[in-house]
């Protein structure tokens, strides 16, 4: 090989190798082996050569040629390679920087246990209706089996309204009335919402909320509500439980039973604990309301939806659930 | 209802602990609440007696006391209770008790004085919560004998939480039933003797009012050790049924009610004017009762009177003018019964609630007036002295308590409560209960209730007694009943609570606040409206129905606020009632969705600039919840008491008034003092519901052409009245309009604003070629011109 070809060589690696980027390689490229590049022209020199030594010197030209493409290729895999590492590095985040957008809001544990109890129940036939929280004496009592002046008004503090014309309903259960009123068996509902009862302390809100079933038609047996209730609570609490049904009284059920539930089945602790009351419709009310009492007999049952949430959520001071405290509510979303 | 156990056992006759007493007759309906141990038992205490009480050298509070506790010598003992006399009996605790609130006595030397033991107050021996003063004991109380053993102690408390249907059971008799009943033990009642008159002073009664009094009983007793003390056991048997001793014919009264049911009531004979008349009040007629209120009363309160007025409200309380006293020698026990419906409302119309209106809120027996009078007569004999006259009974109408007979049905019951219980049992349960059964068939009976049993009345009554009695527990289910099909909503008919869905996803919470709220903040966002008011609010603040859920609303945004949560979104769901006259009950009570914003528009962000909630976020989250019916939608300013004049807005569902939106009116600041004020809405629920469900259109193939205007109009021109005229002015062509840009100033005259807007073109059947689209545009332009002064910008 010449000498002025080797430094030739030289040179063209030399410049390869001090590319910065791609276009500035490519630059080289061009200007060595592009159609009027250094290494183009030495070729296109070669004819001017004697006839014996043109061979040997385009063999020398063909090698220094392969020589610095080969080089121009390595460059070009590096310079790729580093502009792939540079974007990465640029493109890359800091993954622990906190997420964008909105964080959703809670639904309201009532209303959460209202659809769960909702759901249990809509599963076996149960249609939701409601009802007025402006009631009159009539729905509320009187059609309840409950007269005036009957001792059992003093088991519900009841919040008067235009000078006793009307009240706040005490229950749930004048959605019972209401249903049957306007039409007839078989009629199997819930009617969740709003009660109102004069009273407030710890464990006592002068507004709190119930969820009422009625079940009316042929055969309707106190042994079935028995059995349903059993059903549904361990389906709430989403385990067996030790449950008892206690004997007692409410104007418009007859038999009248509270269904309690033993703490330690529950593991809030031991002593029974009372969660509802319930039982069959009394004649009486199925005659108020226009239904057959001799043809059809049915089953109530009314719930305190705080009572449910409490045990279930582990809220211990009832008056926190209309606080609506923030810090409180996001723990339901 | 207190029962104590060791009154009890005397009653029924059982091997049965307590524990199980209680279990099986809570299982029966009598509800056992609590079981508490009678106070006054403290091991070490004993009766002592002060015999010298001198005071101590160093304190002038302080008294130094020999006393005599049965030992050999008295013991010195410090106190400082203010009634330590020589000579009162009074509880020692002795060096090394524990007291019941876990102090220990020890000999102790007080301001250099010693000091072996301490003189008790009763409430220090849980005895009673009263603490002010030694407990003094009656001067015949045996020295050096145990507390314990002298009050018959340990003895347990059942507090019993009777159902209003179980009168019967107000008393250790009717409770006394329910446990042989429920431990199948045997009841032993105490066997009252009568006793014989020994003089003719027959007390004379007169019966006006037969409608309401079924019987009236009354017998003298006289002469009377005046002052009599009422013995221990009785005071005692009193205390543990939380009844206030006060003496001895008075003391009876209470105990033979509290025995048998019967509540009695003694007079004063010598202060009695004339004989007794049982009569409806006369206008104007006031009595003062015993615990001195002056009552004015109605004209149809059945009283007691004598020659001078009423001396009792039937049933209910006595008067003091003839009250029994420390100085009566000569006492009139009254035994009455009178119809529930004689004194039910009575004591709420008076403000009045004793025991004995309890009772006969709920029935007393009608066969018992005789004997609990022979009852209280004998007791007061024996302990008060002087001889009994003879009885009046002054009969009124018969209850019709004895004339019941019910029809029972095994098939009948069996289908009520699901299991078939065998004839025999049947019988065997009612009998238990003091019915008397006669079989009027296969599996039928007539069924003649007791006398106490009130409540019994109908078939289902009897039931539900053979039930409780088989044992609720025992009924297993035969699944039977019927199958319904299962309900589903209407497909369109979303639940409102996936509807709110939509705005948690927006960061609202869901609150629940009270249906009542204060008058003053709901009348300033109302305009006065006219509200619903309780008669008898738990408080002030909480008196008015509301016809907006913002009150509540406005008040958890402040709670929270003041706990350092800037950033507050919420929203509930619940009922307006407003004064509607033509609604049910004068009331509308219509379900509505109400929603608050204050703070960021959005949450903290290292990206995002920090900027305020404004309108727009609002009415974006509005807009959400109608989702595809948006266009449907219209927001036209209007002004509302609560909301700011210049941001506040109607909103409207094809035209029909549905909510308002808007920020709280700059009037609230001072309410709600640095806080940068809230935004709200509120929408009627129903308008939520899309009682359509969706008609599917096939999209239109054809390529869309967009054209965009820049107007110049008046400030004043609301951009909704613009794509109002561009709407009109269209052709179905036009698919949507979008308004991209709004702004004021540069090379704008002051007073104008430019308004850029997007409109979108298509037709269904063919590509649009320019001509048709500016024939569309022309059209709009020119509308816009002449409706609302609008010009295209730069022209």
């Amino acid at each position: 090989m010449s000498t002025d070809l080797e430094t030739l060589r030289d040179s063209a690696l030399a410049d390869i190798a001090a590319a910065a980027d791609l276009r500035a390689l490519d630059d080289r490229r061009v200007s060595l082996l592009g159609k009027k590049g250094v290494i183009t022209g030495r070729l296109k020199t070669l004819g001017e050569l004697p006839a014996d030594e043109r061979k040997a010197a385009g063999a020398a030209i063909n090698r220094v040629k392969q020589e610095i493409a080969e080089a121009i290729d390595t460059r070009r895999v590096a310079l790729e390679q580093q502009a792939f590492d540079a974007r990465i590095a640029e493109e890359t985040v800091d993954v622990t920087l906190p997420g964008r957008g909105e964080h959703p809001g809670a639904m309201h544990p009532i209303t959460r246990t209202r659809r769960r109890i909702e759901a249990l129940f809509a599963a076996r036939g149960f249609e939701i209706v409601t009802g007025p929280e402006i009631e009159d004496d009539y729905h509320n009592f009187e059609a309840l089996n409950v007269p005036p002046d009957h001792p059992a008004r003093a088991m519900q503090d009841t919040f008067y309204l235009d000078g006793r014309r009307l009240l706040l309903r005490t229950h749930t259960s004048p959605v019972q009335i209401r249903t049957m009123e306007s039409r007839q068996p078989p009629i199997r509902v819930i009617a969740p919402g709003r009660v109102y009862r004069c009273d407030s302390d710890r464990t006592h809100s002068p507004m709190f909320h119930q969820v009422e079933a009625l079940y009316v038609a042929e055969r309707v047996t106190f042994a079935e509500l028995r059995a349903d209730l059993r059903g549904f609570l361990e389906a709430f609490f989403e385990t067996e439980l030790k449950l008892r049904f206690r004997p007692s009284y409410f104007p418009f059920t007859e038999p009248s039973a509270e269904i309690d539930i033993d703490g330690k089945s529950l593991g809030t602790g031991s002593g029974w604990m009372e969660v509802m009351g319930c039982g069959m419709v009394h004649p009486n009310v199925l005659e108020a309301a226009g239904v057959d009492s001799q043809r059809y007999t049915g089953y109530a049952l009314g719930m305190g939806i705080e009572r449910l949430a409490m045990l279930r959520y582990g809220v211990t001071d009832l008056r926190q659930f209309y606080n609506n405290d923030l810090r409180m509510l996001a723990q339901f979303a | 209802m207190k029962i104590s156990e060791n009154w009890l056992r005397e009653w029924v006759d059982t091997a049965a602990d307590l524990d199980t007493i209680s279990e099986r007759v809570t299982m029966l309906g009598l509800e056992v609440d609590a079981q508490e141990s009678v106070g006054g038992a403290v091991d070490g205490v004993v009766i002592g007696q002060v015999l010298t009480c001198e005071p101590h050298p160093d304190a002038d509070k302080l008294k130094v006391c020999s006393v005599d506790t049965g030992q050999e010598s008295p013991a010195q003992i410090v106190c400082g209770a203010p009634n330590v006399a020589a000579g009162v009996r009074v509880p020692v605790a002795t060096p090394g008790t524990v007291m019941p609130s876990g102090m220990k006595i020890k000999a102790a030397k007080l301001r250099g004085v010693a000091s072996n033991g301490m003189l008790c107050s009763a409430g220090e021996l849980g005895a009673t919560q009263d603490v002010d003063g030694l407990w003094l004991l009656p001067s015949d109380a045996p020295i050096g004998t145990p507390m314990a053993d002298w009050l018959g102690l340990p003895d347990q408390v059942l507090d019993i939480d009777l159902t209003p249907n179980r009168g019967d059971c107000l008393s250790m008799r009717g409770v006394a039933r329910e446990v042989a009943l429920g431990v199948d033990g045997v009841l032993q009642p105490p066997v009252i003797d009568p006793v014989p008159d020994n003089y003719e002073h027959k007390p004379s009664v007169d019966n006006q009012a037969p409608a309401h009094c079924a019987a009236y009983a009354a017998r003298h007793v006289e002469p009377v050790k005046p002052g009599a003390a009422t013995p221990l056991w009785m005071r005692e048997r009193l205390r543990r049924a939380g009844v206030r001793a006060i003496n001895l014919p008075v003391d009876i009264g209470n105990y033979v009610m509290l025995e048998l049911g019967q509540p009695m009531h003694a007079f004063d004979a010598d202060r009695l004017a004339g004989g007794i008349q049982v009569r409806l009040s006369r206008v104007g007629e006031h009595i003062v009762t015993l615990d001195g209120e002056d009552i004015t009363l109605d004209d149809d309160t059945l009283v007691i009177a004598d020659d001078e007025g009423p001396v009792a409200i039937a049933g209910m309380i006595g008067g003091q003018r003839t009250a029994v006293n420390e100085t009566t020698t000569r006492v009139l026990y009254e035994s009455a019964c009178f119809r529930p419906s004689a004194v039910a409302g009575r004591g709420r119309r008076y403000k009045i609630h004793t025991d004995s209106l309890h009772r006969f809120e709920r029935g007393v027996d009608p066969r018992l007036h005789e004997a609990a009078l022979q009852r209280a007569s004998g007791l007061l004999v024996r302990l008060g002295g002087g001889a009994c006259g003879p009885i009046t009974v002054a009969p009124g109408d018969p209850l019709g308590i004895d004339d019941r007979r019910i029809e029972l049905s095994a098939a009948r019951l069996s289908r009520l409560i699901g299991q078939t219980i065998d004839d025999a049992s049947i019988e065997s349960i009612l009998t238990g209960i003091g019915c008397e059964c006669a079989a009027i068939g296969a599996g039928e009976w007539q069924v003649a209730p007791p006398s106490w049993r009130y409540d019994l009345a109908i078939e289902a009554d009897l039931i539900e007694e053979i039930a409780r009695v088989y044992g609720y527990d025992r009924l297993e289910a035969e699944q039977g009943g019927v199958a319904l099909p299962p309900m589903a909503a209407a497909d369109a008919q979303a639940s409102t609570d996936d509807i709110a869905a939509t705005l948690r996803q927006r960061g609202y919470h869901e609150a629940i606040t009270y249906s009542f709220v204060e008058p003053e903040l709901h009348a300033a966002l109302t305009g006065d409206a006219a509200v619903g008011h309780l008669d008898n609010p738990i408080a002030e603040q909480m008196s008015v129905m509301r016809r907006t859920l913002w009150p509540g609303l406005l008040e958890a945004w402040a709670y929270n606020a003041r706990r350092q949560q800037s950033r507050v979104r919420l929203f509930e769901q619940g009922l307006s009632f407003a004064p509607d006259a033509t609604a049910e009950n004068g009331y509308r009570q219509t379900p509505m969705l109400a929603g608050l914003a204050a703070g960021p528009a959005e949450p903290t962000h290292w990206d995002t600039a920090r900027r305020a909630v404004d309108f727009f976020d609002v009415r974006g989250d509005v807009e959400a919840l109608f989702a595809a019916r948006v266009p449907e939608l219209s927001f036209v300013a209007e002004p509302h008491p609560g909301l700011h004049p210049g941001r506040s807005a109607r909103i409207l569902l094809n035209d029909r008034p549905i909510g308002w939106i808007g920020q709280l009116a700059p009037a609230f600041a001072r309410r709600f003092k640095g806080l940068d004020l809230a935004y709200l809405f509120e929408i009627e629920v129903e308008a939520l519901r899309d009682d359509e469900a969706t008609r599917y259109e096939t999209p239109s193939d054809q390529p869309q052409v967009r054209r965009d205007l820049a107007l110049v109009v008046a400030e004043e021109v609301a951009v909704g009245r613009l794509i109002e005229i561009i709407r009109n002015a269209g052709s179905s062509l036009l698919q949507s309009v979008e308004v991209f840009d709004v702004f004021r100033g540069q090379d704008l005259d002051p007073g104008d604003k430019s308004i850029a807007l997007s409109l979108i073109f298509q037709s269904d059947t063919s590509t649009l070629d320019d001509e048709a689209v500016e024939g569309e545009t022309t059209a709009m332009i020119h509308a816009l011109g002449e409706q609302a002064g609008a010009r295209l910008r730069g022209m």
